[in-house]
């Protein structure tokens, strides 16, 4: 059996033992419906999964910093069976932030301090963006929460 | 019209909206990555996140790539670093590395049904090749990937320089036919 033939065998078995889940096309494809938040990039300046380990986080808990160049949001993302929790502050004028999933995107309103708190989030993934004066926006790069 | 000329007009399809292409897009590429993340060793939903991810930052990157043919590559590349970091990840809070390789071994996460081994060869060609290195496995994975990627694709998926993909995969399937070859040896001295 030349190596064409011997991979050719390789491909039809791998077809039956670990074949993608059926979803997975589907969600791929649901990825363009979604909204787009904005062109303008919001940075990830800081992420606690980054650092060496035992310097910050603990447990199911994420810190992640972003930042245009006039505005910085810092974010606590706690997650728990499948769902997760977002706590975080913004310095700069900023009016609401969202807080967008693959299953929707959330308008959260700041309180004085400029701090914002959304419960339930369902999934795994997470984008940040940042409503500004003017109707300007900014979003960040998508996140998985691990 | 090439390869990488219509890859990347359905990149530019899809920048402008048209979810047709995207579509293509999706179903060209989909195994690709899946394979490139299973070969990490990652489990079967974590392998589906990272893929998914991917999918998430090509929407938002589509209308500032700066080489549209080769979005396979940028694919496989996000596919590729996502997997580390979320191998880094499961380390740092205490799942080892061990046990996610464990877990990612796909003959133990999902209990062979017994009719597809009847189909015996398949049995002992997956045994043999879940017996290769890890290299070899991951570079095997993105070879039968169908449609067939691009070298380039296969380069940027496992981060291995185009001059070594032949060789490499010579080496991998001689190995490959040794371990068929004590398996089956091995059944006939039991028996």
């Amino acid at each position: 059996m030349n190596d064409e033939e011997l991979l050719e065998e390789l491909r039809r078995t791998v077809v039956v033992h670990d074949p993608p889940p059926p979803t997975l096309r589907a969600a791929a494809r649901d990825a363009f419906g979604l909204e787009r938040l904005s062109e303008e990039l919001v940075r990830l300046i800081e992420d606690s999964d980054l650092q060496p380990a035992g310097t910050r986080g603990a447990g199911d808990v994420r810190l992640l910093s972003f930042a245009t160049e006039d505005v910085e949001a810092s974010v606590q993302v706690t997650s728990a069976g499948g769902a997760f929790d977002v706590t975080g502050v913004v310095t700069g004028a900023v009016s609401a932030i969202v807080l967008q999933t693959p299953a929707g995107a959330h308008d959260v309103i700041l309180d004085e301090q400029g701090r914002f708190h959304r419960a339930g989030l369902v999934g795994r993934m997470l984008r940040v963006g940042l409503r500004m004066p003017a109707g300007r926006t900014a979003a960040s790069a998508w996140v998985l929460l691990g | 019209m090439t390869p990488d000329e219509d890859v990347a007009l359905l990149v530019k399809r899809a920048a402008a909206g048209d979810q047709g292409a995207w579509d293509v897009l999706v179903d060209r590429y989909t195994n690709l990555l899946w394979s490139v993340a299973r070969g990490y060793r990652l489990e079967r939903s974590d392998a589906a996140d990272v893929v998914q991810v991917a999918w998430l930052r090509l929407v938002e990157h589509l209308p500032s790539l700066r080489e549209p043919e080769r979005v396979g590559s940028w694919l496989a590349t996000t596919v590729r670093r996502e997997c580390l970091q979320l191998l880094a990840t499961r380390k740092r809070r205490g799942t080892t590395v061990d046990d996610q390789i464990l877990e990612g071994v796909p003959a133990q996460v999902a209990p062979v049904d017994s009719q597809l081994l009847t189909r015996e060869r398949h049995a002992e060609l997956w045994q043999a090749f879940t017996g290769l290195t890890e290299r070899c496995q991951k570079l095997l994975r993105v070879l039968m990937v169908d449609p067939p990627p691009s070298y380039q694709d296969v380069s940027a998926s496992l981060a291995m320089p185009i001059g070594s993909i032949g060789p490499t995969r010579a080496r991998c399937l001689d190995r490959l036919r040794a371990l068929l070859e004590e398996s089956v040896s091995g059944a006939g001295a039991s028996s």
